[in-house]
């Protein structure tokens, strides 16, 4: 193992892919700190300029904008109350609060310490866990994958913020749409209307462009809101040893929370940052400072969301099933560069397996570079108005979907995901699990026709392998804790009114 | 008939958005389900191409008609409170422009779309007396280096349309 470290730490550490590194780092901590484009649509806009990119020095690049978008997240939360991306929702409670103290500085400096930490941590167990797992994952057959991408499906879908019929609902919007294309097994075009380029089906960029970039830019455009950085002085960005005293803790269990719900599928850095927020807050001897400036509520989040990174890549390298979204979209782009993810991918990509690993730990170093001496720089670009960041958003959208295939088609079908996008979030349907779908689709499709033919067309074959079943049970599982939940939530009110009156 | 349109109405208006989403989905998912029978859906060893496309668009109607009869038992949805006022021409503006670029960019060339594009959304945009002159040049600026940057440093095929260097 360690001679695999070594060779990863060489390949990683090259002139070239350090600057790959540093390149994603920088455009996702962009991205983390400007609300709007967000990391998945980055990586798309980028995913055609890594076309001529070796593997690696491309997902280096987009993992560092994945992970640097965590970062710079938390800036806009502290500074402006709004957050930059997702998972930063929750710093914003305690770590505005600190910015209007004047503690501004702390804030950010705890947030990029516990970052880094928490990234550092999570990346070590990465290394640990994905071999284990890959040699796991041999045994998976047709089945195995059929059922596991069913739960992970599922588990998104469960996690939703709003409604689960309409995640649902987008889910499998997202599965037709991936079937739209030639079906590989019996070569019928499906859904291409006489259009020859829909044969190859409809492309992922142009997808999550629409979905994510557009449709939030419309949004945003929607609304006139004001984005007002607070006026105060960013000093002493090295937290003090009481600072640190509060913090050790929080990051250390936030970064185990946040690592292990990152492998979830469904987890994710939001649900991480959830959960590391409402544990510090049950474990604290003062919850009622919560939301009051507590240094604890930036730094266990802050961490949690950076370990959910690292423990989202264990299922794409080792399993080949992407836990998310944004995983869903770099799982994409080492398809377009030949190289399936799975359990096969350390015999046959040792390079790009541990040269991952390694370019995180350089990740982190720039990211904490980035975050803290460089902190003025991204203060400066909150300043910019929305007016002009959101022509330069869409023109970015333009140019990635236009670049994939030099296809006007994929503008169009840009376009149309934008509207839908937007209306999707008008009636409160989510985006992620259409999206996740969307990637997932086909090798669902292929993964149940295998299982069928190998099982001569018996559903039995699901029940009687033991991995395949366990998977299956937890997915029935929630999904009658999920139609149940109404009902629980309804009889809870009712008991808590009733407690209220005696 | 007219007072079938008359009881449409109604529903509309007590289901809102959320009636109009589920009916839309409901009939494209019923059609989807025709055109994956005629596709084929084969039998369970040897499933056909439209299998999946069946069993995922009929949960998928079933879903919708069971949001259509929520949004109509639920009643009108509550108004969505946002941060500031709502501004919806913007939002029409925004997506009549990019329809407009897609119809142009490969004609007419990136640099004159591109630029046509940004100098419309950088004075849209603007709140009060609009700055023609700083737009223009702003969108003049962008075009320039989203060019030099995205096709001749990443060689990435833009369309030259009627300037071709």
């Amino acid at each position: 193992m360690w001679s695999d470290i070594s060779l990863g730490f060489q390949v990683a550490f090259s002139v070239d892919n350090l600057l790959f590194c540093f390149i994603g780092t920088v455009i996702g901590t962009l991205v983390g700190v400007l609300p709007g484009i967000g990391p998945i649509g980055a990586m798309a806009l980028l995913l055609p300029v890594s076309f001529s990119m070796a593997p690696l020095g491309s997902f280096i690049m987009l993992a560092g904008i994945y992970y640097g978008a965590m970062y710079g997240g938390s800036t806009t939360s502290i500074l402006v109350n709004i957050p930059g991306e997702a998972a930063s929702v929750v710093t914003c409670l305690d770590g505005y609060q600190m910015a209007r103290q004047g503690r501004a500085g702390p804030a950010l400096g705890m947030a990029a310490f516990g970052s880094f930490i928490a990234g550092t941590l999570s990346i070590v167990g990465l290394m640990f866990l994905a071999r284990p797992l890959s040699s796991v994952a041999l045994k998976f057959g047709p089945p195995e994958y059929f059922a596991l991408m069913c739960l992970g499906l599922f588990l998104v879908i469960y996690m939703a913020q709003k409604s689960i019929e309409k995640a649902l609902m987008a889910g499998l919007a997202g599965l037709l749409l991936s079937w739209v294309g030639m079906d590989s097994t019996t070569g019928v075009a499906r859904f291409t209307f006489g259009v020859n380029e829909l044969n190859d089906g409809i492309g992922v960029v142009p997808l999550v462009m629409g979905l994510f970039g557009v449709a939030e830019v419309l949004a945003n455009v929607e609304e006139a809101v004001g984005q007002e950085v607070l006026k105060t002085k960013l000093k002493n960005l090295l937290p003090s040893i009481e600072d640190w005293k509060k913090s050790i803790l929080p990051i250390i269990r936030g970064s185990f929370v946040g690592f292990f719900l990152g492998i979830l599928p469904g987890g994710g850095t939001i649900v991480s940052s959830f959960a590391s927020y409402t544990m510090e807050k049950r474990l604290s001897k003062h919850p009622e400072r919560f939301g009051t400036g507590e240094i604890a509520g930036v730094a266990g989040p802050e961490s949690a969301n950076n370990a959910a990174v690292g423990g989202a890549f264990i299922p794409l390298l080792s399993l080949g099933i992407p836990p998310n979204a944004v995983i869903a979209v770099l799982f994409s782009a080492l398809l377009i560069h030949g190289v399936r993810p799975g359990p096969l991918l350390i015999s046959e990509h040792a390079d790009i397996f541990w040269g991952i690993m390694a370019s995180m730990y350089a990740g982190n170093f720039f990211l904490l570079l980035l975050n803290l001496p460089a902190i003025g720089l991204w203060v400066k670009v909150l300043k910019i108005p929305y007016r002009i960041l959101a022509p330069l958003i869409l023109l970015f959208c333009l140019i990635g979907a236009y670049s994939v295939n030099s296809s006007l088609l994929d503008l169009k079908l840009m376009l149309g995901f934008g509207v839908l996008g937007y209306i999707m979030r008008k009636l409160d349907y989510e985006p992620a699990p259409l999206c996740l779908a969307f990637i997932l689709g086909p090798l669902l499709e292929t993964s149940l026709q295998q299982s069928l033919i190998i099982s001569q067309g018996s559903f039995t074959v699901f029940v009687l392998r033991p991995i395949a079943a366990a998977c299956f049970a937890i997915t029935l599982l929630l999904v009658i804790t999920a139609f149940l939940r109404p009902g629980i939530e309804t009889l809870t009110k009712i008991k808590a009114f009733g407690d209220d009156v005696n | 008939m007219r007072l079938a349109v008359l009881r449409f109405v109604r529903l509309v208006q007590r289901g809102g958005g959320n009636f109009l989403a589920s009916l839309c989905v409901a009939l494209l998912a019923g059609w989807v389900v025709r055109q994956a029978l005629h596709m084929g859906i084969g039998r369970l060893h040897s499933p056909g191409p439209g299998f999946l496309v069946f069993l995922a668009s009929c949960m998928l109607g079933l879903l919708a008609v069971h949001l259509l009869v929520k949004s109509v038992r639920a009643g009108g949805e509550a108004v969505q409170v946002g941060q500031g006022k709502k501004h919806y021409g913007p939002v029409v503006w925004v997506v009549l422009s990019l329809a407009g670029y897609t119809l142009f960019v490969s004609s007419v060339g990136y640099l004159l779309v591109t630029f046509a594009l940004l100098f419309f959304l950088f004075a849209m945009l603007q709140e009060g007396k609009k700055k023609w002159f700083s737009a223009g040049i702003m969108a003049a600026a962008v075009s320039v280096v989203t060019y030099l940057v995205f096709s001749v440093w990443f060689k990435l095929p833009l369309p030259a349309g009627w300037i071709s260097w």
